[in-house]
């Protein structure tokens, strides 16, 4: 690890230029009170997805942040590589002080009848690793 | 530093893929639905057995495994980051469930989560621990 990962509320965010309306996802733990706040909106066009913001908060722990406003630490979301046959996608946080990702997000989601459900894992380097279920917004 | 509070499991034979036989048991946090699997001691993963439950429906692969329907694996797959598998009715007919799961590890803890589908039943978000 060349840096310490900061100890700061986490809040990522990543807008970028032409941003159309996005589906919001809410992620939490999976089981019991959840320490992860991890909300972002995937905008999809044409099978290319992009992440046109991001927020996303350990609980009293670490942080980063594209829009780097105190108590957050700098970072970007890059490689959000995604499948459309059943909607699999990661989301890569990286730290221009830090080789590899500082954070990773990998989720799937489906669909059964009405009912869509998004869930996968979230791991942050030297923070944890939490499973996660998403509920989303779609608002595009 | 791994946070033990987590719901963090400790899965390292599934970080290494199948280097050792163990039940994987996964399911919702309500505990609606099950899907459980018996991985074998290969280095690829290969399901040696397999329980699925959704309230009073039960399926087993072997009776030794428990009482219910019978249930095949139809496929599975496993690379660095996913497992993927379906289970099929005996005479592989029809699709009996289909667990889509993530893995992420970090020294030695693995945490598994995704999704549990059983047809004309519903869908969960599942989380693993290993046995």
């Amino acid at each position: 690890m060349k840096t310490t990962l900061p100890s700061a509320v986490l809040i990522l965010g990543l807008t970028l230029p032409g941003s159309a309306i996005a589906d919001e996802y809410a992620c939490r733990s999976l089981e019991g009170e959840s320490p992860v706040t991890l909300d972002f909106a995937l905008r999809s066009a044409s099978d290319a997805y992009s992440v046109t913001s991001a927020a996303f908060q350990i609980e009293g722990d670490i942080g980063y942040s594209t829009v780097a406003s105190e108590p957050t630490a700098l970072a970007t979301v890059t490689g959000v590589e995604a499948t459309s046959e059943d909607v699999r996608f990661s989301l890569h946080y990286t730290d221009a002080n830090y080789d590899g990702d500082v954070a990773t997000v990998h989720v799937v989601t489906l669909a059964d009848g009405a009912q869509i459900l998004t869930a996968g894992v979230l791991r942050v380097v030297g923070g944890g690793l939490w499973p996660v279920r998403c509920e989303i917004d779609y608002e595009g | 530093m791994i946070r033990g509070a987590a719901i963090v499991v400790a899965l390292a034979a599934l970080a290494t893929p199948s280097s050792a036989t163990e039940w994987v048991n996964c399911s919702d946090a309500q505990g609606q639905a099950s899907f459980d699997f018996l991985v074998g001691a290969l280095d690829v993963i290969s399901i040696v057995g397999l329980t699925i439950s959704v309230g009073e429906q039960v399926w087993a692969s072997d009776v030794a495994y428990g009482p219910g329907d019978p249930v095949k694996v139809g496929q599975a797959f496993e690379d660095a980051d996913t497992i993927l598998i379906d289970a099929t009715d005996e005479n592989i007919t029809a699709r009996i469930a289909e667990l889509r799961l993530f893995k992420a590890t970090e020294g030695d803890a693995t945490v598994l989560g995704g999704t549990l589908r059983i047809p004309g039943h519903g869908a969960w978000a599942v989380s693993c621990s290993g046995t």
